[in-house]
């Protein structure tokens, strides 16, 4: 017991050390405002489909077939253009849909769209476009 | 039992080594370890940031002292709480189904998710953790 804590208190100068040139509140700031992403499966995106979700499309321009009335929001644009939030809904959660092999970019985005709008909650769909379309959800 | 002590000396080398990895790549990118604890939504934002920060740290410190066989037993101590504590995130990740990088090694785990993968190495840490505090020293 005695040396698991002179080895804690050791590893907590260590951190000391490390990240003496760090900056904790950037970080706390960051913190503050980060939201926690869910993984939606097609059920519950089936049954969360409706006038207070806004499914929006992470994809490149060119993207083939898609999620019906999704919002699209590139994400390798999503800071170059004004992307502001469809007006004459009560739009409260978001559904961001990408290719199954971009799971970061859809987290990534996600956060961007909780961060930008201020959503309550922002979500993305696990196995992305292809699980979409496979799972026959509304599509275009 | 003496057949058994290269068994847990081996298991000790790798619970240190993957331990002294994980800390050091978290070392890399301190925000990144913060921002990886703080995307369970488990702890308020300061205590997020204090976990994230210490936690790079304790896990060198721990993995250098199984690796050199230094106040083993408490190291072994800590490493099964660490793992302990990273199995239950993993846990209530799947349970409030999550979307979320696991962070477990800094830079070069933010596609790796917070899945099945990672609950096996915890558990396999876990119960390396206890064969090494179970071992008597000589």
């Amino acid at each position: 017991m005695r040396g698991a804590l002179v080895l804690l208190a050791a590893g907590a100068l260590l951190s000391l050390v490390i990240f003496r040139g760090a900056s904790p509140s950037q970080m706390l700031a960051a913190l503050e405002v980060q939201a926690v992403v869910h993984a939606w499966d097609a059920e519950t995106a089936r049954a969360r489909l409706g006038d207070e979700l806004l499914v929006v499309d992470g994809r490149g321009g060119g993207a083939g077939a898609g999620p019906k009335d999704a919002f699209s929001v590139p994400f390798e644009e999503r800071n170059d253009e004004a992307f502001v939030m469809p007006e004459g809904r009560q739009i409260r959660a978001a559904l961001v849909v990408m290719e199954a092999g971009r799971a970061r970019e859809a987290r990534e985005l996600a956060q961007w769209l909780a961060r930008e709008w201020a959503l309550e909650e922002v979500a993305t769909f696990q196995g992305g476009i292809e699980a979409w379309l496979a799972a026959d959800l509304p599509s275009r | 039992m003496a057949g058994s002590r290269p068994a847990v000396a081996v298991t000790r080398l790798l619970l240190g080594a993957v331990l002294l990895v994980a800390g050091a790549l978290k070392a890399m990118d301190p925000s990144l370890a913060v921002m990886a604890v703080g995307a369970y939504g488990l702890l308020p934002p300061k205590v997020a940031l204090a976990v994230g920060l210490l936690l790079p740290g304790v896990e060198i410190s721990v993995g250098g002292a199984l690796c050199v066989r230094f106040l083993a037993r408490g190291a072994a101590l800590l490493a099964a709480l660490l793992s302990g504590m990273f199995l239950f995130v993993v846990g209530w990740a799947h349970f409030e189904s999550l979307d979320i990088a696991c962070g477990c090694f800094g830079p070069l785990s933010p596609a790796l998710e917070s899945g099945w993968k990672t609950a096996v190495l915890d558990v396999a840490m876990l119960v390396g953790s206890v064969v090494v505090w179970c071992e008597r020293p000589r």
